[in-house]
């Protein structure tokens, strides 16, 4: 067989992995940083009691269940996708099935953390493998996460074991000895040959196959936590899928920039994943964002027609109430993404309106910002009727200009707009968790409302958490290729076939 | 209520989901499954003897 | 045996709060700063509030205004909600249809008073304080059952707590009439609340024993319960005003 990977390819892959240069050292550094503060404001939380949170009656949960529900739904898609796209043999998967299957890892264990956090007393967490009773939906969670966790780690290692033994038999000769050994061991003696390649085939379509499912099953249990209490804003059948498409889409959304964050860490992957990557997920991500508009119209519309006397004050707040901010600044966010994403498959071309000028766009941008932050402070002067009818039509207006103002700007950096669209999305469902928890919980039947606003503990928290699970990513990257050397051999091997 | 809780089988399904420790059991079979099939395979895999070539940087192609 | 049940008649309650503060002292449940208490952290296993809770409570014109109140032990639910998503049992259903707490199992995950429809379940954000001498006038009963606590003596930081019924009155009661070497009357058992009632509006008993006055009460036309559509089978019985 043909030597496929060229000298250039162990210099850009393998290389980078045993330099611990001033690059890497910065980084851990800043993160360490980012992540300290909440560490030492969790260890007061333990001495004090959950009582250093906002957390009050009758809203018992806040930020740190948001940010479970947020982590589990970002780790679904990574392993979900993966496994798609092998099953569906398509070929661009091959570059970034490594990074995609790692996230899933490295989100479940943060997510994991949130649950410790919110429990009031932690040093009772194995109460529940003493005393776990079936019938409580909180066991269905920790049973779908912990097999969910074994399963993606197991795919990861997987989809890792010939890579592991090629950087055994790669690793330079004035590498640490301990790295060596780590090698050896954990490539458990693979040798390459052909039967264990066709096992390895059979094993790793195996575990894809039921990934599928259980992924699945970890976010359709995690929306049972609410769906199942009698709580208004709750009570939904739909919540189960409107979790997993959530789950997906933002999934989408982190896949894309942990990518763009490894290719520009890493100069050299530029030459792996290529545009082709981000042209043809960005075909699923259009789809995943119509399916969840699709549902999000199922939910606000049903409750808002029906007027239910429990139900709709919770839909009245989200629509015009304390929780209108945060809802339709999530809209807003999502109905950019989704234009951004169109506007990338749109015919590029020479346009001479000043309609479409950049310079409109940014300042079309500004102005919608300013409109809607006006509306979303809901300042006392602007309560007049008109005065608010007439910022919400010029938010419409700006906000429109602006998309297409911008849109000449999208088409020319196709990456850097789709990092762009990622982060909104991210950012746009964590408000939409926050939306599905927060005004349920501030809206009891028959506790008097009230509100809920993070405190520096949660925030510090919430940071820490992204902090670690970078951390993570970071480092977990500087021990394994961050792209599937064989994958990448394998798909060369494959183009040379078909081409010749 | 008219759920058939007079019925011995639905009093053992009660009986199940309700004993505290059941939950815990659940969970280990499932980890302890988990675990299982999966070293297996992984032993499976790493086991295969093949007298042909070795050292295939990337699967065959069929 | 019993199936324990609280009657609460609105038409004579007064809306003192003599309850409220009864079950404080009778079970210990920890005082809060004023700042917390209005940041919805106060603890009151028997709450007193005006009815409807979110519109303006005052109705009519002045000077013919009225306010409802209501008083909310907990509803010792059949088909209890919290029971149903407690992960590790801390809180059951006895045999005499009370929904108690284990104190020393509870993890503090909330999940419970998130899906109680009542909010009768409270949640200790910071370890209990007592303001100047009142720690020395804490009532000194303590249950024990199979070794975890589930009665008035203080509880730890981090665990929930909810109303019981005074269960632990229960217990001693059982155990004087064992002590003398009588039968237990069921009426040698009421809750701290039942027993300060200023306007005599509580009344408690065995549901089961047809010739009791909760049963009696049961059948009256104004027995109704709080939020009955709430799919929990409530057995806290409220007697209508009008």
């Amino acid at each position: 067989m043909q030597p496929i990977l060229t000298a250039q390819d162990r210099e850009n892959l393998v290389s980078p992995l045993f330099k611990f240069d001033r690059q890497f050292w910065m980084t851990i550094a800043v993160l360490s940083v980012i992540t300290l503060p909440g560490l030492a404001l969790y260890v007061r939380q333990l001495f004090l009691g959950l009582g250093v949170t906002d957390l009050n009656r009758p809203v018992f949960w806040g930020a740190y269940l948001v940010n479970f529900i947020f982590l589990i739904g970002i780790s679904m898609a990574g392993t979900v996708i993966s496994a798609v796209l092998h099953l569906l043999h398509i070929e661009w998967r091959r570059p970034i099935t490594r990074i995609a299957e790692s996230l899933t890892v490295f989100g479940l264990m943060t997510a994991g953390l949130q649950i410790i956090m919110d429990m009031g007393r932690p040093d009772r967490l194995l109460n529940t493998l003493i005393y776990g009773r079936l019938q409580a939906p909180l066991m269905w969670d920790i049973a779908s996460l912990t097999l969910y966790l074994l399963t993606a780690s197991f795919a990861l290692y997987l989809q890792l074991l010939p890579d592991i033994a090629f950087m055994r038999d790669s690793t330079p000769d004035n590498a640490p000895t301990w790295r060596k050994k780590l090698y050896s061991t954990l490539s458990l003696g693979w040798r390459g040959n052909k039967e264990q390649w066709a096992r390895l085939e059979k094993a790793i379509t195996a575990v894809s196959v039921i990934l599928i499912p259980i992924g699945v099953s970890l976010h359709t249990v995690t929306s049972w936590l609410f769906s199942t209490t009698v709580q208004p804003g709750w009570k939904s059948t739909i919540l189960g899928p409107y979790f997993v498409v959530g789950a997906i889409y933002s999934g989408i959304g982190l896949l894309f920039i942990a990518v763009t964050f490894a290719t520009q860490y890493n100069h050299h992957l530029k030459g792996y994943i290529t545009d082709t990557f981000y042209k043809n997920l960005g075909w699923i991500f259009i789809v995943m964002s119509f399916v969840w508009f699709y549902f999000t119209l199922n939910e606000t519309l049903v409750v808002t027609t029906e007027q239910e006397t429990l139900e709709f004050p919770v839909m009245a707040a989200k629509l015009f109430g304390e929780f209108a901010p945060a809802f339709w600044g999530m809209n807003v966010l999502m109905v950019a993404t989704t234009w951004i994403l169109i506007a990338l498959k749109l015919p590029n071309k020479a346009r001479s309106n000043p309609l479409f000028k950049t310079t409109t766009g940014l300042v079309m941008t500004a102005l919608a910002v300013v409109t809607f932050i006006a509306l979303a402070l809901n300042i006392p002067a602007l309560h007049a009727s008109l005065v608010k009818t007439v910022l919400l039509g010029a938010f419409i207006v700006f906000f429109i200009l602006a998309l297409l103002g911008l849109t000449g700007w999208f088409q020319a950096h196709l990456i850097p707009s789709t990092v762009i669209a990622s982060a909104f999305v991210l950012f746009g469902m964590w408000l939409e968790r926050w939306n599905i928890l927060m005004p349920t919980l501030t809206h009891a039947r028959i506790i008097p409302y009230t509100t809920y606003f993070p405190t520096v503990t949660e925030v510090a928290l919430t940071i820490s958490t992204f902090g670690i699970l970078t951390l993570i990513f970071v480092v977990f990257y500087k021990f394994f290729p961050s792209i599937s050397i064989w994958e990448v051999e394998a798909g060369r091997a494959l183009e040379q076939k078909n081409g010749g | 209520m008219n759920f058939p809780m007079d019925e011995p089988l639905f009093q053992f399904f009660y009986w199940l989901v309700n004993t505290p420790g059941l939950g815990s059991v659940a969970i280990a079979l499932l980890v302890g499954a988990a675990m299982t099939i999966f070293f297996l395979t992984l032993r499976w895999i790493v086991s295969a003897k093949n007298e042909g070539e070795e050292g295939l940087p990337f699967p065959p192609q069929h | 045996m019993a199936n324990w049940c609280m009657v609460i008649d609105l038409e004579k309650c007064v809306a003192c709060q003599a309850c409220s503060v009864a079950c404080r002292m009778e079970n210990n449940t920890p005082v809060v700063s004023p700042e917390e208490a209005k940041n919805g952290r106060a603890i009151r296993w028997n709450d007193v509030f005006p009815l409807p809770v979110h519109i303006a409570p005052e109705q009519g014109e002045y000077p013919n205004v009225k306010t409802h109140y209501a008083t909310r032990p907990c509803m010792h639910c059949e088909n209890a909600p919290c029971v149903k998503t407690c992960p590790v049992q801390a809180t059951y259903i006895d045999e005499e249809g009370i929904v108690r707490q284990n104190y020393d199992r509870c993890i503090g995950c909330r999940f419970c008073t998130v899906s109680c429809p009542y909010g009768v379940r409270y949640f200790n954000w910071y370890a209990p304080q007592w303001e100047g001498t009142l720690e020395n006038h804490l009532n000194p009963d303590e249950l024990s059952v199979n070794g975890s606590l589930e009665g008035p003596a203080v509880r730890p930081v981090g665990v929930v707590e909810k109303c019981t019924y005074c269960v632990h009155r229960l217990v001693k009661a059982r155990e004087r009439a064992a002590a003398e070497g009588r039968e237990f009357r069921a009426d040698e058992y009421v809750p701290a609340c039942v027993q300060t009632c200023t306007g005599k509006a509580r009344y408690f008993g065995d549901l089961d024993d047809p010739d009791s006055t909760v049963s009696q009460l049961s059948k009256s036309l104004r027995a109704t319960h709080l939020l009955e559509d709430s799919g929990a089978h409530p057995k806290t019985l409220y007697l209508a005003e009008g």
